[in-house]
């Protein structure tokens, strides 16, 4: 029986074999008789169904299994060629099918994405023409213009396509919710609609645009409407250190107009928030006119606490920003005024080390300074900008004028082993002026054939000038008075050209320029007739006419290229320098030649190893000159060299950097080694309570090593991340401390680690610790190393949608002196509850357990510093938020 | 040296010079499933450039801003612009991607390459197509004015409802879709709706060029790309804190939410294809 079946089985699909028919066949192209490759072959049944398919392979073969090719018909098509229809019963197998070049024709549905153009065609619309007397708003007459749909939500569509852009008199408000402009103007007040096809908003893609959607620009009426867009929050609460009421409130204030745009914003608080670093220009460069104060007189801070824990302040910011726009170009002015108050004390104790007089063992004798200092600073600074910006298919101009004015005054009170109060005004006068033009040339090949090839030249001109000047006043407890004054002034004018172009794969870039500094600076010691008496101070100057002027000629080309996987740069900057004194120091010319090289390997997109290295001869920077003495502070002098010098210095850093995305495995790490050499040496002495800082003709040598890195991994079943990092610096130098010769090396490291995660989604935690510690060894003699541990925990719970809790705690265990610890707990909390998308109400304690002081120890290069400061205690805040 | 640079710049020309021509371009809108917050599904826009041994699949502004981000001018230019709109508070301003996938296919090897990013991952892959196993029906639609017929497939963990013209002699389709004898106009998925459209159709002679940063992309295989996005796309900023060492933002309030826009959509929605679970 079972032989049976399967002998019937094989009979079966031998029949079915045997009905089966293969059409096979080759497709060729009539014209030149070669194969073609990707023909469609499809064969369709007497009722017009597909019944199989196939594409030509390589030599343009087909072959296709039907059941039966009776009344079946083969159909052969292929972009370019004419369609070829034939019935299989006549023909002949295997087939040879010759297609004719020939126009498929196609019912053309514009690409619309393809336009690569720039912008379209502007269409507008005369609002009066389209609208009936039941329309109220904006919205019902864009309706009935033609390709026009406004959706029931206000969203209006142009050629089936969303608009990108609605625009109120040129000028993006509303950004995505046009909807109020379309239900909410009224019709009566439009004059025109512009619909700007093809439209691309983002400036810096104009030109190679490929946007498909057409945006609106609503004309108004005679009279220019002014649209502010509001939001604020304001808060009160109480203080118990520093006892009292504490603010914080905020205002926004947004104005788009025809042809301007205005964002204002004020800032008010007393709650350790200090408002000038937000007016702070992070996009600055250094300036050139590298001016840095002799005097410096400050506040005691905090470290390793943020400043909401340790500042007692008031501070306040008023920032304008305004946009005019001109033609292709743009005007834009801001003016800043931040303002911060703030009020400091702090008691602590210096001691500086000094080593015993040549014993074996180097034993140190120390000098030890109280101080207690109670101060306040009042620090203005005021910001303007001009800047015009003019932004072409070929060329780019951007002119930017800026001055700032800070004003900072400091008075602060010292009692303890000198008892004085110290008043300093230090304002702070910039001028400056950038130009940049960047051009750009097409050069098309001259056979016709290739791409376009751009080159681009950028010119960049720089002019600054800056005012310096220094006041400061100490007053000793007799009533005597010690004056510092110093003025000091520079301009600096950079004017330069680049060029980059490639050839062979090498790109070069060559950069020359020409750079002018002109500096004068005096100073002016008054009233310290008290030090005379002092070993030595007679012979050091308390006045100083100083002028530093300079004209650079400098060429820097650049080298780089790909070998495989390496990439390698070099750099050559060479510069002329002529110095003059103003006949105080002698002329001098002087040639600078700093190379440096890159080198950075690929081996697969997992790893990146890199190299550099440097070395070179340059200037000592020119504030070191200055053969008379200064006060700095109260105890602190200081006196630079009395000749030009150049220093040496050599680098060599290397990286390394893993990443194993599909595991969530990231690691770097970075290593840097840098030598120097001067041939002035640092010194410090001391006249009885007194420091002198000063510079001798000696040569000095320093070695720095830093080292650090990072290891990170996703935790995906929770939502999170693990870190850890670590860091590592060695720091060798050789000076002066009372005639001595001190070779001092610091050493420091860190390792850190943090945790977080959203394990439930209404739940989420950061945690972070971190330990450092630090040691100070000079010659033989080595301090013990001292550590820190912080470590913070933040914990996010959102119940509902209205309300959100933060719980936070912060632990810093700090390392007074050998195993003598003081540890510090801060806990905060905050709840807001969002009573609507307009409205926020907040409520945070701060400080919960009101801790209100914080102790540590610290080690500078040639001293340690014992200090007991002040935290804010505990503070109640609510805030109202809103928005408009 | 002169000998490497000969051979660096012949294959230059060489890769130029093979460069194939598409004579079809095929825009598409292509529609993901609506995020999580039960707001529409996103729509992206699609190119296919094709010709009847080779083809890709892209999206114009996506390529656009890679091409930018090549040179270190363009990257420049392009921080740029992200930077002042997002100093500007205007966010939509900046240049964001589109689509965020390739797909070069070879008919010629048999070959299909994927490119695909999130964010700053880049991930690539590589496999011989598998035969397709489309069953044609009976039913057919007009699209763009090209009489379609229906024919459905099971794919990498999704049932997919074709719908291709007999008139366009071009086996080929959106995303990674094709083997039916006409280009596919529309096709959509079972389950969550994944849905291809075409939206303008015409002949052409564009260059199919290749992707732009191609060493930037990390090669996974199929399955391990769809793994390694899926953990991306669950947890972005578990990602970047481990990558940078940087605290985790909270992607709901303050900055994060201003950042928001540039990561994934998250979706409930599962990827196109399904298989990798």
């Amino acid at each position: 029986m079972r032989y049976i079946t399967i002998f019937l089985a094989v009979l079966m699909s031998i029949f079915c074999a045997l009905a089966q028919v293969r059409i096979t066949g080759k497709v060729i192209d009539g014209e030149d008789n070669t194969p073609l490759t990707g023909a469609s072959v499809v064969i369709k049944g007497s009722d017009g169904k597909i019944k199989k398919f196939s594409t030509t392979k390589t030599e343009g073969d087909f072959s296709i299994i039907i059941p039966s090719k009776e009344g079946c018909t083969l159909e052969v098509s292929m972009m370019g060629f004419g369609r070829k229809v034939l019935g299989l019963d006549t023909l002949a197998l295997p087939a040879t099918i010759y297609l004719e070049p020939g126009a498929t024709l196609l019912k053309e549905v514009a690409v619309t994405a393809k336009k690569i153009r720039e912008q379209g065609d502007t269409i507008s619309y005369n609002v009066g023409g389209f609208a009936q007397n039941q329309d109220r708003s904006l919205g019902d007459v864009l309706k009935r213009m033609p390709g026009i749909n406004v959706e029931q939500s206000g969203k209006i569509q142009y050629q089936g396509e969303d608009i990108n852009k609605f625009y109120i008199e040129g000028s993006d408000v509303l950004g995505g919710k046009y909807g109020i402009a379309t239900k909410g103007i009224n019709h009566e007040d439009v004059g025109a609609v512009e619909v700007m096809e093809n439209h691309q908003p983002m400036q810096v893609l104009s030109g190679i645009s490929f946007s498909d959607q057409a945006a609106i620009n609503v004309k108004l009426k005679g009279k220019a409407k002014a649209i502010w867009s509001l939001h604020g929050n304001a808060g009160g609460g109480y203080s118990w250190q520093p006892k009292g009421g504490i603010w914080s409130g905020e205002a926004f204030a947004m104005a788009v107009m025809p042809k301007f745009q205005n964002i204002t914003t004020f800032k008010t608080n007393n709650i350790g928030e200090n408002l000038m670093a937000e007016a702070t220009d992070f996009f600055a460069s250094r300036r050139g006119t590298e001016l840095s104060r002799y005097v410096g007189v400050s506040l005691p801070g905090v470290p390793n606490l943020s400043e909401k824990r340790t500042l007692f302040n008031r501070s306040a910011l008023v920032s304008t920003n305004g946009l005019w726009k001109m033609g292709n170009g743009e005007l834009k002015a801001q003016v800043d005024y931040a303002f911060n108050r703030v009020q400091a004390a702090a008691d602590n104790i210096t001691t500086y080390f000094l080593e015993g007089n040549g014993t074996q063992n180097g034993t140190v004798t120390d000098r030890i300074i109280t101080e207690n200092r109670e101060g306040t600073e009042r620090a203005n600074s005021l910001s303007g900008k001009v800047i015009y910006e003019l932004n072409q298919k070929t060329a780019f101009v951007n002119n930017t004028l800026r001055t700032n004015i800070d004003w900072d005054n400091i008075d602060l009170a010292v009692s303890g082993t000198l008892i004085n109060t110290q008043n300093a005004k230090l304002p702070d006068y910039y001028v400056a002026n950038d130009f940049k033009l960047i051009k750009r040339f097409d050069r098309k090949p001259k056979d016709g054939k290739g791409d376009t090839k751009s080159h681009l030249v950028n010119f960049v001109s720089k002019n600054e000038w800056e005012s310096l000047p220094q006041n400061l006043q100490v007053i000793s407890k007799e009533g005597e008075y010690t004056r510092q004054h110093v003025a000091d002034h520079a301009f600096f004018t950079h004017e330069s050209v680049s060029y980059t172009f490639v050839v062979k794969g090498v790109s070069i870039g060559l950069e020359g320029g020409v750079k002018g500094y002109f500096r004068s600076m005096n100073s002016d010691l008054a009233g310290l007739d008290d030090l005379s008496g002092i070993n030595g101070v007679d012979e050091l100057g308390l006045t100083n006419v100083v002028n530093t002027n300079n004209v650079t000629v400098y060429a820097s080309p650049r080298v780089e290229y790909w070998i495989k996987k390496v990439n390698l740069a070099l750099n050559a900057p060479v510069n002329y320098a002529h110095y003059t004194f103003d006949k105080a120091l002698a002329n001098r010319n002087e040639g600078y030649f700093s190379p440096s090289v890159n080198m950075m390997w690929r081996p697969n997109n997992r790893l990146q190893l890199g190299l550099r290295g440097g070395t070179g001869r340059s200037p000592m920077s020119l504030h070191l000159i200055q053969p008379g003495l200064m006060m700095t502070n109260y105890r602190s002098f200081s006196r630079g060299v009395d000749d030009f010098y150049n220093s040496t210095s050599q680098n060599l850093s290397a990286h390394i950097s893993y990443k194993h995305t599909q595991k969530g495995l990231f690691a770097n790490a970075f290593a840097m080694q840098g030598w120097n050499k001067n041939p002035y040496t640092v010194a410090q002495q001391l006249f009885g309570d007194y420091v002198v800082n000063s510079y001798t003709p000696a040569k000095s040598t320093g070695k720095t090593l830093m080292a650090m890195g990072n290891f990170g991994k996703t935790l995906d079943f929770m939502r999170g991340s693990a870190n850890i990092n670590g860091a590592f610096s060695r720091n060798e130098s050789h000076l002066l401390s009372e005639s001595r010769n001190v070779n001092s090396v610091s050493t420091a490291w860190s390792v850190g680690a943090t945790l977080s995660g959203t394990p439930m989604n209404w739940l989420s935690f950061d945690y972070r610790i971190k330990w450092s510690s630090s040691r100070l060894a000079m010659n033989s003699a080595k301090a013990s190393w001292l550590g820190n541990m912080e470590s913070e925990l933040l914990l996010s719970m959102l119940p509902s949608d209205k309300w959100e809790w933060h719980v936070s705690g912060e632990f810093f265990r700090n390392e007074l002196a050998d195993n003598l610890f003081k540890n510090v707990f801060l806990l905060d909390t905050k709840l807001i509850y969002k009573l609507s998308k307009r409205i926020e109400i907040s409520g945070s304690l701060t400080n919960i357990l009101d801790k209100r002081s914080y102790d540590y120890k610290t080690y500078n290069t040639l001293n340690s510093y014992e200090s007991h400061r002040w935290l804010r205690g505990r503070e109640f805040l609510i805030s109202i938020l809103l928005r408009k | 040296m002169k000998t490497l640079f000969s051979a660096v710049i012949a294959c230059v020309i060489g890769l130029a010079a093979n460069a194939q021509t598409a004579d079809l371009e095929v825009s598409y809108s292509s529609f993901n499933p609506g995020a999580t917050d039960g707001t529409a599904p996103l729509k992206h826009q699609y190119i296919l450039l094709a010709n009847a041994n080779e083809s890709k699949f892209y999206s114009p502004r996506t390529e656009y801003i890679d091409s930018m981000v090549s040179t270190p001018d363009g990257q420049q230019k392009y921080m740029r612009t992200l930077m002042n709109s997002f100093m500007g508070g205007k966010l939509n301003d900046a240049p964001k991607p589109d689509g965020s996938y390739y797909v070069f296919k070879s008919f010629k090897d048999n070959k299909l390459k994927y490119y695909d990013s999130a964010w700053v991952e880049r991930y690539f892959y590589e496999e011989t197509p598998e035969e397709w196993n489309w069953e044609i029906g009976d039913s057919t639609k007009v699209i763009l004015g090209y009489e379609c017929i229906k024919a459905t497939t099971d794919y990498h963990g999704r049932k997919w409802t074709a719908w291709f013209s007999p008139e366009i002699p071009v086996q080929n389709g959106p995303w990674k879709l094709d083997g039916l004898p006409g280009l596919i106009l529309e096709a959509q998925s079972e389950g969550d709706p994944y849905t291809f459209i075409a939206t303008g159709i015409q002949q052409c002679s564009k260059p199919i060029k290749p992707i732009y940063l191609e060493d930037s992309y990390e090669k996974f295989s199929r399955k391990a790309y769809l793994k390694a996005k899926r953990s991306f796309v669950d947890n972005p900023m578990g990602k970047i804190s481990a990558q940078f060492g940087v605290p985790k933002m909270d992607l709901n309030s303050g900055m994060g939410a201003a950042l928001k826009s540039f990561f994934p959509q998250p979706t409930k929605a599962d990827f196109l294809e399904t298989d990798y679970h």
